[in-house]
């Protein structure tokens, strides 16, 4: 029922809208516009809501089930909508699996599979990139980058 | 407020690209901001937009456009993205994040194989040929709107700058926003895994298609026929994960330069036997001062007058000199330039240098400013150099007894193990939170999917530059 929503700007870049769903989910959504930045990831603005990855499955039909972590059996029941800030609370809680209509399993990504790039400033200005795994390991290095700055890899010292 | 949505939602186009693979970004910033950020800005480098939220899409575009070159696939790849205001201080700061919105398994194994594996949303829809989560963006990815742009918010509250130019061209002390985006990308399309890179658990108990090729050359086991307590030892031994990829292992001659740095104790027998080794990065190819067979000889440390005496920053003392002249240098980092260190140990008459790593972890390679050391160089672990050091206390004035070789072994590839298999990161500490997500820093040349983004990347994603899509054709891109 949902297509992918591919846009055209009025520089000659071709528009495909998903059509009338799309309206559907531009209007139905203008109530929650955030009036905050803060807010934003609370209240996904149109594009994300469009396609949120975590709330569509139920809209879809899917068989929602939790799989144990032996991959075995599973327990039916209902997966509750999320979004995602939301999703970011599941941490270290238990993820859950949804069957797909076709049989297969989706598991929802959390913050710490996603991978974070940071940057660090060496005691001589020079600067440190690297990619680390998790938000959370990323948001505790830089936090600390003053204290370990001269220790690190990729430093000139 | 529906208007202002609306406006927001067609700016928040999804802007397909033709290529291979279509590849589109998905604006989730409101009004006014990230994305759609007014603030007037000049065009640099080829990006032609002029505001900052035009030329932060015109970056992601050509990202897009890079990897939807790429990569073959029939359903589309959605990426969501958006500018927030992340962590960001004088010191450091996040730069962004990405990651794949799902993962998916397929308990039959058919189309997903092996079954019960899990795979990234869009590698799972390209080989399912159909888009399998059609509600769902494939990748998810958060960028920092507090760094300024272009010169516009430089040193507002943040102190870092992203480069917005499409050249590869960024000034000294700007980040170069275009490849740290398509290695982000890079992780959502597949070179990650699902599975802890601390603990070894995995995510509901499935392997990742990532794990399936990673093999343990010191247990001798792949990722999935380990257990959790396994995994995460092998996680945490530096060099001696191997990604078995064919794709990756016929590409590593053509990508990678011969020779991996090593430090070769042949005495006193209790010490003797080859060491990880990192070298200046600035000095490769082809290692204009580490060669084969390199440099053989005692090693001394080298001393100087100002505390603390072992980290020749200062000229090296008359004593200490006499014992060093013709002989190889042990030298502690920190405090001063490598170069500085250097200098000191070759005016002192020392014909090659082994610093010692002030970190735990790995040996890391030496970048920096720095420019080629005038004699061979080389770093090895906090950890080998403490029991150099404890040996180094039975030393005479000028005798040590210890017997080293610095080198460069050409017979294998920077990077690579002894039969040409790609090597991961497995710092011997769970470095920087980096992990097995990324080729080893010991890589030579520069690779985009290294966790540390070294001087030289180019933006290309494909030999004989790059081995980032040879890793994700492995995994059946």
């Amino acid at each position: 029922m949902y297509q992918k929503t591919k846009i055209e700007k009025s520089t000659g870049v071709k528009i495909f809208l998903g059509g009338i769903v799309l309206g559907i989910s531009l209007a139905s959504a203008a109530d929650s516009l955030p009036a905050k930045k803060s807010t934003k990831a609370a209240t996904p603005t149109a594009a994300s809501k469009a396609k949120t990855a975590h709330q569509q499955p139920q809209q879809q039909g899917m068989t929602v089930s939790r799989e144990t972590d032996s991959g075995g059996g599973l327990q039916s029941g209902k997966l509750n909508p999320a979004e995602p800030a939301a999703a970011t609370q599941l941490i270290g809680s238990e993820p859950q699996a949804v069957q797909l209509p076709n049989g297969m399993f989706m598991v929802p990504a959390s913050s710490e599979h996603m991978s974070s790039s940071i940057v660090t400033r060496n005691a001589d200005g020079s600067l440190n990139r690297d990619c680390v795994d998790g938000v959370a390991k990323a948001e505790a290095i830089v936090k600390n980058a003053g204290q370990i700055q001269t220790a690190r890899k990729g430093g000139s010292k | 407020m529906t208007h202002r949505l609306l406006l927001s939602g067609f700016l928040g186009a999804t802007l397909p690209l033709f290529a291979a693979a279509t590849v589109s970004i998905s604006n989730a910033d409101g009004p006014g901001e990230g994305f759609n950020d007014p603030t007037v800005i000049a065009p640099v480098g080829g990006n032609t937009g002029t505001s900052i939220g035009q030329q932060r899409l015109n970056v992601f575009q050509a990202a897009a456009t890079i990897w939807g070159a790429t990569l073959t696939s029939v359903p589309a790849i959605l990426v969501q993205a958006q500018f927030n205001a992340l962590t960001c201080s004088g010191s450091g700061a996040i730069l962004g994040s990405a990651g794949p919105s799902n993962f998916i398994s397929d308990s039959s194994g058919v189309t997903l194989a092996p079954a019960n594996t899990h795979f990234h949303l869009a590698l799972a829809n390209k080989l399912a040929g159909s888009d399998l989560i059609p509600a769902a963006p494939e990748i998810l990815t958060t960028f920092n709107s507090n760094l300024g742009s272009g010169g516009v918010g430089v040193g507002v509250g943040c102190g870092f700058t992203f480069y917005m130019g499409l050249d590869n061209n960024p000034p000294v002390g700007q980040i170069d926003l275009l490849p740290v985006i398509l290695h982000e990308l890079a992780h959502g399309l597949g070179f990650s895994t699902s599975t802890n890179g601390s603990t070894g658990a995995k995510l509901l108990g499935k392997d990742h298609k990532f794990d399936t090729f990673l093999f343990d050359l010191a247990q001798n086991l792949s990722w999935p026929a380990m257990t959790d307590t396994q995994r995460g030892t092998s996680a945490l031994n530096p060099r001696k994960l191997v990604w078995t990829g064919a794709n990756v292992s016929a590409a590593v001659p053509t990508v990678l330069t011969q020779g991996t740095p090593e430090l070769v104790i042949s005495a006193p027998a209790t010490l003797a036997k080859t060491y990880l080794a990192s070298a200046f990065q600035a000095a490769l190819p082809p290692y204009p001062n580490l060669s084969f067979p390199g440099v053989t000889g005692e090693v001394m440390p080298a001393s100087d007058a100002v505390a603390p005496f072992d980290d020749a920053c200062s000229a090296i003392t008359a004593t200490s000199a006499l014992g060093l002249s013709g002989k190889i240098a042990v030298i502690d980092r920190g405090n001063c330039l490598f170069n500085t260190k250097v200098a000191n140990a070759a005016a002192a008459g020392a014909i090659g240098v082994i610093f010692i790593n002030n970190a735990a972890g790995g040996p890391p390679p030496i970048t920096g400013a720095d420019a080629a050391p005038a004699i061979p160089s080389l770093v090895i672990s906090q950890a080998d150099g403490a029991l150099l050091r404890n040996q180094l206390r039975f030393r005479s004035r000028n005798r040590s007894g210890i017997f080293a070789t610095v080198r460069a072994n050409t017979a294998t590839f920077s990077g690579a193990d002894s039969i040409g298999r790609a090597l991961m990161f497995s710092p011997d500490i769970f470095q920087s939170g980096s992990s097995i997500s990324h080729w080893d820093p010991s890589m030579f040349r520069s690779q985009l999917m290294e966790p540390n983004f070294s001087a030289g990347l180019t933006l290309s994603v494909n030999p004989p530059q790059d081995l980032s899509f040879k890793l994700l054709q492995d995994m059946g891109w």
